[in-house]
């Protein structure tokens, strides 16, 4: 059983937002898959929700000069199947297909995924390859925040109170780039991520040059990218060498932690094989199949 | 606050508190097909269509589904007196894919979803469409297979 | 021996030989048709009508029969007991420790009181009987009385008019301890000088050792002093939680005459009406319980749904109204029973040529705050430790000790499962030692008729386990399916493949440390038209029950099946039954309907006699028959009644004829271990049962599905941490069951039926022993792939990752 809180049904976003300038204790509802079981278990005790899920400004995926723009408020089932993310995000396209299970990605959002700030929120690593940015809006402003400073703490963001996350732009990707997605769970669907992975490699003309961007959820407080790792990688040819020495410095550049899904030890350990492995079937062009990734059309 | 919903085709008009969620108003009403199982969104035996899509009954606050449609598992058959079962129920019923029952609702409601969007579904779809839905004692075999066959049953009929 | 091997289709075809071979045993051996049976007898007397009854009976026995209760689960109308209300019900709440081990030092209710809705409390204080949760032992308080022993422990209880008022109003209780310094770890618990937690009146010998049994068979010296290998581990396994879907619940219906109805999700009704006679001080007549469609139980609703309805029951008595009690997922995981925790550790010896000449075993299971079943559950993991193997040597000591956490209880294999573990991976360790393959060290060593258990049981005839282990090699091809395994693992880099096998025995019933539990009743009464009304005392719980015992009745009266109707089962319509458990129901309720029928039909055949109609006339004009009946004033019901075949036990020794009789299983698991991360999957699955004459194949292969997902979810991700007494998962996200990407992508379940002639038309047992076979064969392929001894659960990705650098 909920507590009992007031709830908020603005039809227009200026109108949400409206109401978000009014008090800074409202607490924006979008897919409502997290925050309601926070609500039950009386981890979060808000007075007043709003309900933006149902937001048409908030819908939609669009390209708009050079960026791919997703609305805060699309589902993830939405962008399973959305033939842009196909082309300009498949590998947040991959991770749509381990989110959760089919029931939670008709409701959970992308904006919520992120505004929650978990740092298992699967949806993060993709997107921090992706270069993705946040967009927030207030009542009178917008400003948009790299995600990799968006979430700064366990359920922590620099999302001001009176803001709403309102969209997701990522620049779209040069040609010859190919990214990959690993999700590791304690089971094949349905499952909190013990350690998630995104890789994204991009090629220039000749096999030589290379950039990396490598990110990782559930390992730290919140998603990370792997700076050092891939710094030692861009600009050079991707030998056995280098790739091995980056995935052990993915793994020794990370302040890994402990908790009840597996220790800090286990997650450094598989960071370093993981980063070898998708790095190296990458750089050959190899395509692995994994056993929790769903296949057929269905959300 | 007053919502609308229309449940299983009927249109109704009910009052429903900020946080009553759609399980404890279906159930409240008298739909109790709807399943309480985990109230975490993990389960899948609350499961409902709004409008035609699959969703956790516990997830979703009543009044968001203000002015949708709801299906139920008791709006799955025919509504006059044979009640006749939707192909996904009769395959369940004939072919082992009930034991307890506790889930049953919940899973055949996520399978006739499945099956309105993919009417030919791979082993592997199959699975991927109730991969939310939680069955205790089936081992689920006998679930995969009844909708295979519901699947078959269903495509034939649309042939006709 | 007779055997059948039929195949796996439901079309039911048997193998083996030209008729169905169980017919071949409905001679003199069957209990069943023992004596005069109206219809084997003039089924003998004409050769034409044999062969058609021979048809039907194969027709309805071994059939794929459509479950009757399925139509309702379908359409979501099957009423569960959260789906009923009565007029005037109110709505209970239960407020419970947050303490591990503390007396309790005040109790303030006033603000509960004065919340609106709120209409009644029931502490200790108010109960009018004994506050006792009778289970075995009278150890556990209904209400805490001064002292928690265990967070969640129910200290008070309170009604309202709505849920919402009263969780509300469960909030504001305000219960002051002083902490008594507590006990988690069984091992510590038993030190001198530790924390006691058990209440004095229930423990062996010294504090906190709820119970202690042992097996002394042959000399364990002289079996070592014979062996050339012996190999000696430890093995840990942690808590499994039913997770049935549908929680625990009941509600409690005062009625006339201080009489009190019970209605409930649960397994043992006869149970429940002894515990809320008990705590209300009533005479048994004045309290009926009702089981209501259940939704999963797995042992989980065999101790719990005592508790629950005793104190719905309370509150009930009090306010004089009917009560509802539903427990949300979070507290059911919090306070229900569980699999008991265990450390056991084995020393086995085996001669060169793989005979297994000494097997000694010391173990303890963490059995919580009170004893509930934790005896008997202990007995049959001592009972069950050697495995279906013939060992002249067996020393076996168990012990299960109170802790400062919650009670465990019965969960599908009631104790086995964590020695099961331990005796195929020893036999493993043993082969590998002695170069012998693992299928075959099982083959030596498996237990044929005339052989003797542990406990030095000579072994009938219904006894198949060594048909269960060639048939389970034959069809993953063993030999072949290594060779395939061993080249998949030359050549990938990140994967490795491995095959396990897994041996097990499992006595049906509840044996000789409860003889006087295996009984069952069966009501028959024959309707004026002609159909027949059925009422018997073990429970549908999704097994199948009802539609075996339908079939049963069906076969036994010779009348088609849409005939008959199985009763809601109502613990006034026959007597005590036994609990539904110990994988007992087909058998004991199976043969009360029997014994019920061959009554009914002497009535029958008389009355027809006297109509001029046939023997084989009367199932079609049985509708005349039952007109007679009614016009005659002749008594249209009958009850019958079945009483397990004779047990013992000799608890000095630990010797005896432990169970009437066993059933076998062979499960063969192939894995697939991701060497980067340490995931598991099971690509393929064998599972080869003996559980006698299978009576309903499609329920029955159903039962094994489900039980091979149990036994992965056992092996593989099942975990629950205990930290203070408090458990480490809250629901369904962190308690992590199998979906429906876990399960083997392929399984192949089929049989070998070894008849126990005595049993319902050659049925034993099925129910739990899916479950003790798979997570075994799970575990030993994983061990099998990464080449590495396991030696606890679950194997989550971290361990087997740990393990692989260790290999």
């Amino acid at each position: 059983m909920l507590p009992e809180f007031e709830l908020l049904m603005p039809r227009t976003l200026p109108e949400a937002l409206e109401m978000m300038n009014e008090s800074s204790r409202v607490i924006p509802l979008a897919g409502g898959t997290s925050l309601l079981v926070d609500l039950r278990g009386r981890i979060s005790r808000p007075q007043m929700l709003i309900n933006i899920g149902g937001l048409d400004e908030l819908r939609g995926v669009r390209v708009e000069e050079g960026y791919v723009v997703v609305g805060s408020a699309v589902t993830i089932a939405d962008l399973k199947h959305n033939v842009l993310i196909a082309k300009h995000g498949q590998v947040l396209q991959q991770a749509t297909r381990v989110f959760a299970n089919p029931l939670v990605r008709n409701r959970a959002t992308i904006g919520g995924n992120l505004a929650y700030g978990s740092p298992a929120a699967d949806a993060a690593p993709p997107l921090l390859v992706l270069d993705a940015e946040v967009e927030l809006t207030c009542k009178d402003a917008k400003r948009t925040v790299p995600l990799k400073e968006f979430i700064t703490g366990v359920r922590e963001t620099v999302r001001h109170p009176r803001e709403l996350v309102t969209a997701i732009r990522w620049p779209i990707l040069p040609e010859g780039s190919v990214g990959v997605f690993h999700k590791l769970g304690l089971r094949k669907a349905d499952a909190i991520s013990v350690l998630s992975i995104a890789v994204m490699l991009h090629r220039k003309n000749t096999e030589d040059y290379a950039q990396v961007r490598i990110a990782l959820g559930a390992v730290a407080p919140t998603p990370i990218r792997v700076t050092p790792a891939e710094e030692l990688l861009s600009g050079g040819p991707l030998t056995p060498e280098v790739i091995a020495r980056a995935a052990q410095l993915a793994s020794e550049s990370t302040h890994a932690i402990s908790d009840i899904r597996g220790s800090a030890a286990y997650r450094k350990r598989v960071i370093t094989a993981l980063v070898k492995r998708l790095l190296t079937n990458l750089a050959e062009g190899t395509k692995e199949k994994k056993h929790n990734e769903s296949e057929g059309y269905h959300s | 606050m007053k919502i609308e919903l229309i449940v299983n085709g009927k249109q109704q008009e009910l009052d429903s508190a900020p946080g009553e969620t759609l399980l404890h108003l279906l159930r409240r009403i008298g739909y109790k097909g709807v399943k309480k199982g985990c109230e975490s969104g993990d389960c899948g035996a609350c499961a409902v269509l709004l409008d035609d899509r699959v969703v956790n009954s516990c997830l979703v606050l009543a009044a968001k589904a203000d002015g949708h449609r709801v299906t139920t598992v008791e709006g799955l058959a025919g509504q006059d007196k044979t009640g006749e079962l939707h192909p996904v129920q009769e395959a369940f019923l004939e072919h082992g894919a009930v034991q307890c029952g506790y889930c049953s609702p919940g899973m055949i409601i996520a399978a006739v979803d499945l099956l309105a969007h993919n009417p030919n579904p791979s082993d592997q779809e199959i699975k991927e469409g109730i991969s939310g839905n939680l069955c205790r004692c089936t081992g689920y075999v006998k679930q995969i297979e009844a909708i295979r066959i519901a699947a078959e049953k269903m495509r034939k009929s649309a042939d006709v | 021996m007779l055997y059948s091997l039929s195949s796996n289709r439901a079309g039911n075809v048997s193998l083996g030989v030209g008729i169905p071979p169980y017919i071949a045993s409905w001679g003199g051996e069957s209990l069943a048709y023992s004596e005069g049976d109206p219809y084997t007898q003039h089924g003998r007397s004409s050769v034409g009508v044999n062969r058609q009854q021979n048809r039907e009976r194969e027709a309805i026995i071994g059939a794929s029969i459509v479950r009757p209760d399925a139509a309702d689960k379908v359409r979501g109308e099957a009423k569960f007991v959260d789906d009923l209300s009565f007029a005037g019900m109110l709505y209970a709440k239960v407020i419970r420790s947050t303490v591990p081990h503390a007396r309790i030092t005040n109790l303030d209710f006033s603000r509960v009181c004065k919340h609106a809705g709120v209409v009644c409390i029931v502490t200790a204080d108010d109960v009018p009987g004994e506050n006792i949760v009778h289970v075995i032992y009278d150890d556990q308080p209904a209400l805490a009385d001064g002292i928690v022993r265990y967070i969640g422990e129910p200290i008070a209880l309170l009604a309202a008019e709505d849920r919402r008022s009263a969780e509300r109003a469960a909030r504001l209780a305000i219960i002051d301890y002083k902490e008594i310094e507590a006990v988690f770890d069984p091992v510590a618990a038993l030190k001198p000088g530790a924390p006691v937690v058990a209440v004095p009146k229930v423990v062996e010998q010294r504090p906190n050792l709820f119970n202690a049994m042992h097996i002394r068979k042959g000399d364990i010296e002289q079996g070592f002093a014979e062996a050339d290998i012996i190999v000696e581990e430890t093995y840990h396994t942690g808590y499994q939680e039913h997770a049935y879907l549908e929680t625990q619940g009941a509600i409690a219906v005062p009625e006339e005459n201080g009489a009190m109805v019970i209605y409930g999700t649960m397994q043992c009704p006869f149970y429940v009406q002894a515990a809320v006679a008990k705590v209300l001080d009533l005479p048994l007549s004045k309290v009926r319980v009702v089981q209501t469609t259940t939704g999963g139980a797995f042992g989980g609703k065999e101790d719990i749904p005592s508790v629950t309805s005793s104190l719905a029951a309370l509150l009930a008595w009090k306010s004089r109204r009917p009560v509802k009690l539903i427990l949300s997922r979070e507290e059911d995981i919090l306070t229900s029973s569980k699999r008991h925790p265990s450390i056991v550790h084995y020393k086995s010896g085996a001669r060169s040529d793989g005979t297994l000449t000494a097997v000694e075993v010391d173990l303890v299971y963490n059995a919580g705050a009170y004893q509930t079943l934790s005896s008997a559950v202990l007995w049959r993991g001592v009972i069950h430790a050697t495995g279906p193997y013939r060992i002249p040597h067996v020393k076996i000591d168990g012990r299960s000790v109170a802790t400062n956490t919650v009670p465990c209880g019965a969960f599908r294999g009631f104790g086995s499962p964590q020695v099961i573990f331990a005796h195929e991976s020893q036999l493993d360790r043993l082969a590998d030692g002695l170069g012998i393959d693992r299928l075959e060290i099982r083959r030596i060593n498996a237990l044929k008729t005339g052989d003797r258990t542990a406990t030095n049981q000579r072994l009938g005839k219904s006894t198949g386990v060594m048909e269960t282990i060639k048939e389970a090699g034959k069809r993953i091809r063993w030999k072949d399916r290594l060779k395939s395994v061993n080249t998949f693992n030359e050549k990938s880099v990140y994967h490795r493949r491995g095959l396990g096998i897994s041996t097990v025995m499992y006595g049906v019933g509840l044996g000789g440390k409860a003889p006087f539990l295996d009984k069952a009743g069966a009501y028959m009464k024959l309707e004026a038209d002609g159909s027949l009304t059925i009422a018997v005392g073990n429970v549908e719980m999704g097994q199948g029950f009802t539609t075996v015992v339908t079939q049963i009745a069906s076969e036994a009266m010779q009348i088609p099946m849409n005939r008959i109707h199985i009763a809601p089962i109502d613990s006034s319509r026959v007597p005590d039954s036994g609990p539904t458990v110990a994988s007992r129901g087909t058998t004991m309720s199976g043969l009360a309907v029997i014994n019920a029928a061959k009554k009914l039909r002497k009535r029958i055949a008389k009355v027809a006699g006297s109509l001029d109609i046939t023997e084989e006339e009367i199932s079609a004009r049985l509708n005349e028959i039952a007109q007679a009946f009614w016009m005659r004033n002749l008594d249209p019901a009958v009850e019958g009644w079945a009483a397990g075949a004779p047990v013992s036990w000799n608890p000095e020794t630990g010797l005896g004829d432990a169970y009437f009789v066993y059933s076998y299983a062979t499960h063969i698991a192939e894995v697939d271990v991701d060497v980067t991360t340490g995931e598991v999957s099971v690509e393929d699955f064998v599972a080869i049962h003996d559980s006698g004459k299978i009576i309903n194949r499609q329920l029955a292969t159903g039962q094994i599905e489900g039980g091979i997902a149990q036994g992965l979810g056992f092996a593989l991700m099942e975990e629950i941490k205990e930290r203070n007494g408090e458990l480490s998962v809250k629901g369904l996200t962190t308690y992590r069951i199998p979906t429906v990407r876990d399960v083997p992508s392929h399984a192949h379940v089929d049989f070998v039926e070894a008849l126990y002639l005595k049993g319902p038309y050659g049925a034993k047992g099925l129910g739990e022993v899916p479950l003790m076979a798979a997570h075994a064969a799970i575990s030993r392929a994983v061990a099998h792939a990464i080449n590495t001894t396991i030696t606890s659960y679950p194997l989550s990705p971290e361990q087997v990752k740990r393990n692989v650098a260790l290999s």
